[in-house]
């Protein structure tokens, strides 16, 4: 026999105490006492109506705290003791099970739109008592109070006649269970349905532990009167921030606060307007941008922001202090800033140590600001604090104290598009024991979107490993690539636009061009004049390039993604496009080929001169299956074939 | 056979008194020779067993059937004579028998008592799956708190860094406290613990028991009243002030100026075996491990002044064996039970004679030999007779050969010179610590004591 950590557990106390205290107890945990005869039982429900009736005012009594039945319960506030050892041990050793679920039809027939994958620890068997079912909401255990805001709220999305949407369906299960999500298939077009679903879930959330936290406050003053601790209560972390929302721009985060706004049901919200004016702009973007760069960067786009919430019964607080707040709303730059540098000697991000739901959404998005940030930030999550920041320790939850609380906390990741550092924080950031799932789309191909008869060639170079990857493109572009391109180039009038997805890769083909310049010049064969733009450079300089390039005054043009990503030009004047690596964003590949189509239009090309080059790897089957489609991918990366081309 | 008498003076607290002198019980066949016969339960006699306690010595035999009856216990018992176990196995006995999250308490005078506590209680106590904190200063208050948070069943801790729990944080209380130890007693109920053990009291319940050990006890009742105690058994197992039959305790006598050429020339003598210097102050502790050094003895300090990590660093050296002289203040002479100390060396004649019976009682520990040296110049003359009287014997000379000692002068004067220049810079040190110390966060201090590094 081992002493257990809760030796005074709540059975044993009431057990003990056969009074009317213990009764209050028992009524509130119905399946934690003994069985008692039938009076005994008809006394305790007068008890406990008693109870909910003295602090009625702050708490909803419509779900037992106890209830396993309850994933809030089962995964956060009761977890079994055993079996949470057992998994994190699990999880630790990075021991997981991988099933892969075979994409079931829609419920019309159709083939699925994604494949999912599903991890948990161990080689347990999957527990599937817990799986929330999507038929109603009752079912999932939602507060009482949440319900109708969120029927009114969801009124336009829910599809054949019920509440949730076809996707919203498929979201359910895992987000409300409480497992990790990486969700692929995001589009502007589902963003809202997504929202509002991982809004319902961190209200939840917040206010089944607040709930929790009120009842079991009243529980304890009730017994300190009676002069009586011993009652484990173990309801909170360390600190009040349980909730981490990770956005790109502060429109965005205006957008989910409005959301939130909707769905908490609160009816009055302070410092409403300071965060109007500090987080709202009416200002918009010309309607010759593609609508997914219109949608990103409307209104405020100020990536650097974080701002704390928090909810009273019937008010939202917006800007309070992080320590005094349930929920956190930040960019990467934002909360980098909060966090601070190592040298920092008043560095505080113990803010950070209890966070149990993170929510990163637009995280392609996120991709094309300073990834290293989410990483520093991921790094600094469920940490135990320097500072006790006043907490009470005897109600925090036992996997706190252990500095567990990384293997519960749940991630849920929306994208447009999953990028290898995406994949990394899958696999090395996300530990939930509970499991984690993955969405990956099928896609068809960005190729067979562009209407247009075109040749597009795909050249596959091999490379053992991602670290060798940059040298090998490097080699194999210098060597094999660019000599037949300096051929076609200097043949035409027109010129070539070579995209290079990563700044560093662009650094060094901009030097070794230049090199190989100046060289041309000393033996004064005929050199080629080429000009190259990138996110830094200033307007100035991007206008004078694009001039050049257009007039043909420069035969070639190095352009990178994110200079794309943030811009959205139209480069005219090309010729052959030349892609050194494939853009991750595979609307980029379609938009950077109708280049091609307007020189064509414009008549600057010969429509049979015009022609699209990649070169890939097999570590860029990410980005290759985006574009080629994924019954394609498989082929082109594993076979042996080297040159791949669509007309 | 234990004598019980009441002693008529001692009414106010009713002391009862079991006696028993060394040679008596060793007599008396009668003796219980296993933990099982004092009514020690059977996974407890297990983990004795692991740890190698062949039998209970005289006062686990005493002291465990009456804690175990429930009753307040007073121990008296030599040095080295497992004074820990007598009160962990009862205690473990208890918590067995009615597991409850923070069952017990034990106080300790110092920090590297608190830690061998705990590690005996750990080690008796890992069959039932015990869970035991450390509180002690010097180290950070955030870890004590969420190891207390976790409700461990004994808290093993320093009086002042109890306290700073009590107050500041949140959720921690002893109001369920059903036993507390007070180890080397007459330490803690003295003037420098006497007010911070009142007010720790204060958080404790009346209805608990109190046990206080230790190898020298106060015999002021009004001290014994501050623990307050409910009709306590007093269990001796050797009169008051005595010392260890196996140790064997000599003194040299010689003028002041020649202090440290004697040490070092005793250091020499017995180079190879394991001793403790004790000095006065902290200032004298690291001259002398310097000047030792110098002279090329692995000599490490230890004192009240080092940073609580540098403290177990330099004992940690110490008991593997990585350094075989240990310099130190008084704040090594209770408790710390290092085996293989062969000597203690009195450098500065203790102004306590109860502290020079715990200084000697490092050595020559449960049976084992060990010899003590006590260094006297003409001003410590006065404090060594006192000590002597206390004994109640007079020591032999060490024989020595004081030509011999005298051709080491020239070497030690250098030594000395030299670490009058290191001591000045440790200073310098120090200072600037301190003011960055007050700058910076507390408790954030970057350790720069180097006194424990290992030389290249």
């Amino acid at each position: 026999m081992i002493l257990s950590r809760t030796t005074m557990t709540k059975k044993e106390f009431a057990a003990q105490k056969g009074n009317s205290v213990s009764q209050s107890v028992k009524g509130e945990t119905p399946e934690l006492s003994r069985p008692v005869d039938d009076s005994g039982r008809l006394e305790i429900k007068s008890e406990s109506e008693e109870d909910t009736s003295e602090f009625e005012h702050e708490v909803d009594e419509d779900e037992e705290e106890s209830d396993s039945s309850n994933p809030f319960v089962y995964h956060f506030a009761n977890p079994n003791e055993v079996l949470l050892k057992s998994m994190v041990n699990h999880a630790q050793s990075k021991e997981w099970t991988t099933e892969k679920l075979k994409s079931t039809a829609n419920a019309n027939g159709k083939p699925s739109k994604y494949s999912m994958s599903v991890q948990r620890p161990g080689s347990l068997p999957f527990h599937e008592e817990i799986k929330t079912s999507a038929a109603n909401l009752n079912d999932l255990k939602i507060k009482k109070r949440l319900i109708s805001p969120f029927l009114d709220v969801n009124k336009k999305h829910g599809s054949d006649g019920g509440i949730f949407s076809n996707l919203q369906k498929s979201l359910i299960p895992p987000i409300f269970s409480n497992e990790d999500l990486l969700f692929a298939p995001r589009s502007i077009s589902n963003a809202q349905e997504i929202q509002n679903i991982y809004s319902l879930h961190a209200l939840n959330h917040i206010f089944q532990t607040r709930d929790t936290v009120l009842k079991n406050n009243a529980r304890l003053s009730k017994l300190r009167r009676s002069d009586e601790n011993f009652l484990e209560l173990r309801d909170q972390g360390f600190t009040r921030p349980k909730v981490l929302v990770v956005l790109p721009t502060r429109n965005a985060c205006h957008q989910f606060v409005e959301t939130l706004i909707r769905l908490s049901g609160t009816s009055q919200q302070e410092n409403l307007k300071r965060f109007k004016t500090t987080y709202y702009s009416n200002a918009t973007l010309p309607k010759t941008k593609p609508e997914d760069f219109r949608q990103l960067f409307a209104g405020n786009n100020d990536d650097n922001f974080r701002i704390g919430l928090k909810f009273t019964r019937k008010t939202l607080k917006l800007f309070t202090e992080f320590y005094n707040s349930d929920l956190i709303v930040a960019s990467p730059l934002g909360l980098r800033l909060a966090i601070g540098d190592k040298t920092d000697k008043k560095r505080d991000v113990d803010f950070l140590s209890s966070i149990e739901i993170v929510i990163v959404d637009q995280t392609s998005a996120i991709t094309m600001q300073n990834w290293d940030h989410m990483i520093q930030i991921f790094n600094h999550l469920n940490l135990i604090p320097k500072d006790s920041h006043g907490c009470d320790f005897s109600r925090i939850r036992n996997w706190y104290l252990d500095g567990e609380s990384k293997y519960l906390r749940q991630t849920l990741v929306f994208t447009e598009f999953i990028t290898p550092e995406i994949n990394a924080l899958f696999s090395h950031q996300m530990h939930n024991i509970g499991g984690k799932v993955k969405f990956h789309p099928v896609y068809s191909g960005a190729l067979t979107d562009i209407g247009t008869k075109l040749d597009h060639v795909f050249t596959k170079f091999f490379s053992s490993s991602p670290q060798e990857d940059p040298e090998k493109r490097f080699k194999y572009f210098t060597t094999k690539a660019l000599p037949s391109l300096m051929r076609t180039t200097s043949a035409s009038s027109s010129g070539t636009l070579i995209f290079i997805p990563s700044y560093v890769d662009y650094v060094r083909i901009r030097n070794y061009l230049e090199q190989e310049h100046q060289i041309n010049k000393k033996l004064g064969a005929s050199g080629f004049s080429f000009s190259a733009i990138n996110e830094y450079s200033s307007v100035s300089d991007v206008t004078r390039a694009r001039a050049l390039f257009k007039d043909g005054q420069s035969k070639v043009l190095l352009y990178t993604e994110r200079l794309h990503h943030f811009r959205r030009y139209e480069i005219k004047g090309a010729e052959t496009i030349f892609m050194y690596a494939l853009p991750d964003n595979p609307s980029f590949y379609l938009e950077i080929v109708r280049f091609l189509l307007r020189s064509v239009s414009d008549g600057r090309a010969d429509k049979g001169a015009i022609s699209v080059k990649s070169i890939f790897s097999k570590w860029d089957a990410l980005k290759l299956e985006r574009i080629v489609g994924t019954s394609r991918v498989a082929k082109m990366c594993a076979g042996s074939g080297e040159v791949f081309e669509f007309s | 056979m234990a004598k019980q008498k009441v002693k008529d003076e001692d009414r106010d607290s009713k002391l009862e008194e079991v006696e028993l002198t060394e040679g008596d019980g060793e007599l008396e066949p009668k003796e219980i020779e296993t933990f099982e016969g004092l009514g020690v339960i059977a996974p407890i006699c297990e983990a004795c067993k692991n740890l190698k306690f062949k039998k209970p010595t005289p006062i686990q035999q005493q002291a465990i059937p009456v804690a175990l009856e429930g009753r307040d216990v007073i121990g008296l018992a030599q040095t080295g004579s497992g004074k820990t176990a007598a009160f962990a196995i009862p205690i473990l006995q208890a918590l067995w028998e009615r597991p409850q999250p923070l069952f017990a308490c034990v106080l300790a005078p110092t920090r590297e008592l608190a830690y061998q506590i705990s590690e005996q209680f750990e080690a008796l106590g890992s069959v039932i799956g015990l869970r035991c904190a450390v509180i002690v200063g010097g180290m950070d208050m955030m870890s004590q708190a969420v190891a207390l948070g976790k409700k461990p069943h004994v808290i093993v801790a320093t009086p002042g860094r109890l306290m700073d729990h009590l107050e500041h944080t949140k959720g921690f209380s002893l109001r369920g406290l059903k036993y507390l130890v007070m180890d080397e007693a007459d330490r803690l109920l003295d003037m420098d613990f006497g007010p911070i053990i009142d007010s720790l009291l204060l958080h404790i319940p009346r209805e608990r028991r109190t046990l206080l050990f230790s190898a020298t006890m106060t015999s002021k009742v009004e001290k014994l009243q501050r623990a307050s105690l409910a009709n306590p058994v007093r269990v001796a197992v050797s009169t008051k002030y005595e010392t260890v039959k196996t140790l064997l305790q000599s003194y040299l006598f010689f003028p002041f100026k020649h202090k440290d050429t004697y040490l070092v020339y005793l250091v020499n003598e017995m180079a190879g075996q394991s001793m403790i210097i004790f000095a006065r102050t902290c200032n004298d502790t690291e001259r002398v491990a310097i000047i030792l050094r110098n002279l090329g003895f692995a000599a490490v300090p230890l004192h009240g002044q080092m940073s609580q990590s540098s403290r177990l660093g330099a004992l940690n050296k110490f008991k593997a064996g990585a350094r075989s002289i240990l310099v130190a203040t008084d704040v090594a002479a209770r408790g710390l039970d290092i085996p293989t100390v062969d000597c203690v060396l009195n450098y500065d004649i203790p102004t306590d004679s109860k502290a020079y019976i715990h200084r000697v009682g490092r050595t020559a520990r449960a049976g084992r030999a060990g010899k003590s040296l006590s260094l006297v110049t003409q001003y410590d003359l006065e404090m060594y007779l006192r000590i002597e009287g206390v004994l109640g014997k007079k020591l032999d000379e060490y024989p020595i050969d004081k030509e011999a000692v005298m051709l080491l002068s020239e070497r030690v004067g250098e030594a000395q010179r030299e670490a009058v220049n290191e001591m000045k810079e440790l200073h310098a040190k120090r200072r600037n610590r301190k003011t960055e110390g007050i700058s910076g966060a507390r408790g954030k201090r970057k350790r720069t004591d180097d006194m424990d590094k290992e030389e290249s």
